[in-house]
């Protein structure tokens, strides 16, 4: 039992901080939006794990909080990281030339357009 | 006795009626036969008390008011009072038919008779009432219906303006009279005359005893028009002459002598009784009688007449003898006979001629010899005369005024009594010689005697001025005796003939006197009109104009329309209003500090910086926003720490809310605001701040400093008992405290129509044609779906959350209802995630699209919401407990099993449904002002791009 919570402690910290360390990290707002929404969701997750697993093993209890706590992180991380990256976009912050695949069509951001006509032209 | 409450009873009921036919019937005889009826019935109904009184008992009859403060509706049937009673019922019985035949087809007769039924009715209630309170009730209603009565020709300025005029004085000298009332209600033990009188002595000694007779005096002065606040009455003659004859010389005016001859017992040994009631009353005789003579208008004659008579009876009364104070009865009964018809004759008078002015009268004994007859008679009674009631009044004031200047070895007195009525007899000489015998100025064409309508009460009151005076022992003598027992121990038997004394010798001196007076009127006008001319009109319109400018400068400076000063004044005060307490010191104490959790320094240290950050970024609204909502979140937690779930599950959705409601409204603001304040301004917040901080800081200590027992226990102990519930906090939101909870929602309501309304407006004010009141739905391309125009496009991943969260979150607010009672939650909780989660549908469908699948009249959901919770207050009244007592009881459900349905369960679905209400109103409200302002924009920005292409 203890092996199992320790386990899932551990991949949760782990993840937090590969979370936190991303960004600091990352070279841009798109990349660096990644860690906190995916990487740490995953940590807060591991951890959120060992608490119900410990709880429940302590009071015999099926400790259902914990699992609602994760239900909600999945309907609210997605949400939040999209918004913020929409958000991005349409104030037309600048993405990493590397990291260009458009999947909207171009006239959707003028600053983006005019920056890939520029870059193309480059 | 029971017959007393139809006395009073039956004028109000008339007046209902009166009110109730007005939408249906518009013939005049109807409601003058309603009237003039209840009249009579009312005096029949009278006069088996009447007869009791004689006997020797008092009738009087209780029905309990506010008996948890000592106010009774308590009536009681004193000589003085009865006196009153039949005067009231017998003129008003005449005038009613008077009146009749003097209103024109065109004025509105329920308005008229329902204002004088209700006038007849409240006069009585003032002479009946043995409990003060409800005496300044049924005072204040005389003044309501004076004042409805003046304004009855509203059309005119002049009516509208004696009309009010007359309201703001004896208004005054109500609360005046109120107040002294209270004081004497305190000082005594208790609101009852009849039982003040009887611990007189100890009243006497309180220290409130002068201030009461002070206020009370200022009551009865300005009610009957006594120097200086007399210039009411003449501007009331702007009424309807029926009313003029009734209220402002008969009955109304006369309630401040009525009130002066009641209290007389009580006060009339004060020192200041004589200077001050004798002086003002001596005064205004004096004065008045002297500005009537040069009136040009007939009715300004009589209100100015009438003033100076009723400075007499005050003089009379301010004597502080039981002679004096019979006098002023016998005084006050022959003058409303005589004064009456005199005002009833004027009245004719200006029904044939249509003027009121001297100048343009004359000579109307040779075109109305019936009327004229009884209007003389009744000049001369005015002028003392004998054998008319008015000699007889006289001589028996002078007689008592005699002995008081015998008492007090000063003759003063009776020489200006005898020169006041030397001017009484004068302009009663002038009355009766410019309008029926002086040369008409031009000869008249179509005016003769009147309606028999209109000539009875005249008739009938000018014969009466005879038989007062010639047969006193039959017409006078039984109503004196009644109404004087109230005043003087002994009643003094009335006689027309006092002997060759120094009465009549006044008597004598006064007629004379005025016959000569009056022949030399010319001369005397015109070195009055010579004088600086002072009336109190200009002082009232000073001091009304100067009330006006101050409460305006005053609304400007406090209502500047800037937000931050309002904050600034609010705080500034509540900061001097308890210094004041606080700077008398004693209660700091420091306490013992408890040793502090680590994680609750962290949470504190988070509060206050997010708090510093929110003052900081004040300019920039969107971070104002969010350290707010860190604050908020902060509290939170605090509250999770000290064990308070309801109030943090509370704090929680009301954050929600706030947000969400602020990111609505955002989008309404410029992003930035600019820095205007001047430095100065600043330190000065500063400063407050600081201020207020410290303050609340030392305060919170000292309170914990001190040992205190909390409710709480009690709470506790009886929750589930009385309430049924376990839960204490919803219990005492729903029960213990519902009528808080009642007027909180009550207020949420109010706001929230409030905000609607002026939403509205704001955007009727600056919409285009198309968009008139209710919102075109425009179906505009899907970045414009959003609650907010800001929102540039939905996306599919908040639609298809919001879709699935709807129905679980909405089982969790009922959830969190139906445990309110017994677990934290409860309809304000509910209301809240319910207006969340309705808000989260509006920010990802957006507001038109919500609103075409879930149609719900906000408006009506609140009004819902508010009855619900008032008829379930109602419901306990009905079954006879107080009003929102909460029963609840166990309900055996097939599935279910034993479920328990407290009463306060509907109180609080009107709390979830005034909540939800509001919240959404605003939130969908804002979001289509948003949505058309964008529309607009968009239709503007089509047509430039229309216009460029051309």
């Amino acid at each position: 039992m203890e092996w199992v919570v320790s386990f899932f402690l551990l991949f949760g910290s782990f993840f937090a901080f590969i979370g936190a360390l991303g960004l600091v990290r990352m070279p841009d707002f798109y990349t660096r939006m990644h860690t906190p929404t995916k990487a740490t969701t995953l940590g807060s997750i591991g951890i959120l794990l060992a608490s119900t697993i410990y709880f429940t093993a302590h009071t015999g209890q099926l400790n259902i909080l914990e699992p609602v706590i994760i239900l909600f992180l999945f309907l609210t991380a997605p949400i939040g990281a999209h918004f913020l990256s929409k958000a991005a976009f349409r104030l037309g912050v600048k993405p990493l030339v590397q990291t260009l695949i458009e999947k909207l069509p171009p006239d959707s951001s003028p600053e983006l357009a005019e920056q890939k006509s520029k870059d193309v032209s480059n | 006795m029971i017959s007393l409450w139809f006395v009073i009873g039956l004028p109000f009921l008339a007046s209902l009626i009166s009110l109730i036919l007005s939408v249906q019937v518009k013939r005049r005889n109807v409601y003058a036969f309603i009237s003039a009826a209840t009249f009579a019935a009312s005096l029949i109904a009278a006069l088996p008390s009447l007869k009791a009184l004689t006997e020797g008992q008092i009738p009087q009859g209780v029905l309990p008011w506010v008996p948890s403060l000592g106010i009774n509706l308590s009536l009681r049937m004193e000589g003085l009072g009865a006196m009153f009673t039949v005067l009231i019922l017998v003129i008003g019985f005449l005038i009613a038919i008077y009146a009749n035949g003097y209103l024109q087809a065109d004025d509105p007769p329920a308005r008229f008779f329902g204002a004088l039924s209700l006038f007849g009715g409240s006069m009585v209630g003032v002479v009946l009432s043995d409990d003060l309170i409800a005496l300044c009730i049924f005072w204040e209603l005389t003044t309501i219906s004076s004042f409805l009565l003046i304004g009855y020709w509203f059309h005119r300025e002049r009516a509208r303006y004696g009309a009010y005029q007359s309201l703001v004085v004896t208004a005054l000298g109500g609360l005046a009279l109120l107040a002294g009332v209270l004081m004497l209600g305190y000082a005594s033990g208790s609101f009852e005359w009849s039982q003040i009188l009887q611990v007189s002595e100890k009243v006497k000694k309180h220290h409130w005893f002068t201030p009461a007779l002070l206020l009370i005096l200022l009551g009865s002065f300005t009610k009957s028009a006594q120097f200086p606040f007399h210039f009411w009455l003449p501007n009331a003659m702007e009424a309807p002459t029926p009313v003029s004859a009734y209220l402002h010389s008969a009955t109304m005016v006369k309630a401040g002598v009525f009130l002066l001859a009641k209290f007389h017992p009580l006060f009339h040994h004060h020192p200041l009784w004589f200077p001050l009631v004798g002086g003002v009353g001596l005064l205004t005789m004096l004065w008045a009688s002297y500005v009537a003579l040069h009136q040009r208008d007939m009715k300004a004659l009589l209100a100015y007449s009438t003033v100076s008579q009723l400075g007499f009876m005050t003089a009379l009364l301010g004597l502080g003898t039981e002679e004096g104070a019979a006098a002023a009865v016998l005084v006050l009964l022959t003058h409303a006979v005589f004064k009456a018809a005199l005002f009833l004759s004027a009245g004719i008078v200006e029904h044939e001629t249509h003027t009121r002015l001297f100048d343009e009268l004359g000579g109307l004994a040779k075109e109305m010899p019936v009327t004229s007859t009884f209007a003389v008679i009744a000049a001369a009674a005015s002028a003392g005369l004998p054998p008319l009631n008015g000699f007889l009044g006289k001589e028996f004031a002078f007689e008592a005024a005699h002995h008081f200047a015998e008492k007090t070895h000063s003759s003063l007195l009776l020489f200006l009594l005898t020169i006041a009525s030397i001017f009484t007899a004068s302009y009663s000489y002038r009355f009766a010689w410019e309008v029926f015998f002086k040369r008409p100025p031009q000869p008249y064409t179509r005016v003769h005697e009147p309606k028999e309508f209109l000539r009875l009460p005249v008739i009938l009151l000018g014969s009466l001025c005879v038989l007062m005076g010639i047969a006193a022992s039959w017409f006078v003598q039984p109503l004196f005796s009644i109404g004087a027992s109230t005043v003087s121990e002994a009643v003094p038997k009335v006689k027309l003939w006092h002997g060759f004394g120094v009465p009549f010798f006044m008597s004598l001196v006064a007629i004379f006197g005025g016959a000569l007076v009056m022949a030399a009127r010319k001369l005397l006008t015109d070195l009055h009109l010579r004088l600086p001319q002072w009336n109190g009109d200009k002082s009232y319109d000073l001091l009304t104009k100067g009330l006006l400018n101050g409460a305006e400068l005053l609304t400007n400076t406090l209502q500047s329309g800037s937000l931050r000063r309002y904050l600034w004044i609010t705080v500034a005060f509540v900061i001097v209003g308890t210094a004041s307490l606080l700077l008398q010191g004693g209660w700091f104490k420091f306490p013992a500090i408890q040793p502090v959790p680590p994680t609750t320094i962290v949470l504190s240290a988070v509060l206050v910086t997010a708090a510093i950050l929110t003052a900081v970024f004040q300019t920039k609204r969107l971070l104002a926003v969010f350290s707010l909502s860190i604050v908020g979140v902060m509290v939170i937690a605090h509250f999770i720490l000290l064990s308070a779930p309801d109030l943090a599950l509370t704090q929680l959705v009301v954050e929600v809310a706030t947000l969400l409601l602020f990111l609505a409204v955002l989008v309404f603001l410029p992003k930035e605001i600019a820095d205007r304040e001047p430095p100065a301004a600043k330190w000065q917040d500063a400063a407050l701040a600081l201020f207020v901080g410290i303050g609340v800081t030392t305060l919170l200590l000292s309170i914990f400093a001190f040992p205190f027992e909390t409710v709480s226990r009690y709470y506790y102990a009886t929750a589930k008992e009385l309430a049924g519930g376990k839960n204490v906090v919803n219990v005492i939101l729903v029960d213990y405290r519902g009528y808080d909870t009642l007027g909180e929602i009550t207020v949420m309501g109010i706001a929230g129509l409030g905000i609607y309304s002026l939403i509205r407006l704001r955007r009727r004010l600056t919409e285009t044609k198309s968009e008139k009141d209710e919102p075109v739905y425009i179906d505009l391309p899907p970045e414009h779906w959003t609650l907010g125009a800001q929102g540039k496009g939905s996306t599919p991943l908040i639609m298809t959350v919001a879709r699935i969260v709807l129905v679980p979150g909405l089982l969790v607010g009922l959830y969190l209802f139906w445990r309110g009672h017994n677990a934290p939650g409860g309809g304000f909780i509910a209301g809240l995630v319910v207006a969340a989660l309705i808000g989260l549908q509006y920010i990802a469908f957006g507001e038109n699209r919500v609103r075409r699948a879930f149609h719900v009249n906000y408006r009506v959901l609140i009004a819902l919401g508010w009855l619900s919770a008032l008829l379930t207050g109602i419901g306990a009244f009905l079954l006879g407990f107080p009003f929102l007592t909460s029963g609840y009881r166990y309900w055996h459900l097939p599935i279910l099993g034993e479920i328990e349905i407290p009463s306060a369960m509907f109180f609080d679905l009107g709390v979830l449904f005034v909540v939800a209400g509001v919240v959404l109103m605003v939130l969908s409200l804002l979001g289509e002002s948003a949505r058309l302002e964008r529309a607009r924009e968009t239709a503007e920005i089509k047509a430039d791009e229309r216009a460029k292409a051309r």
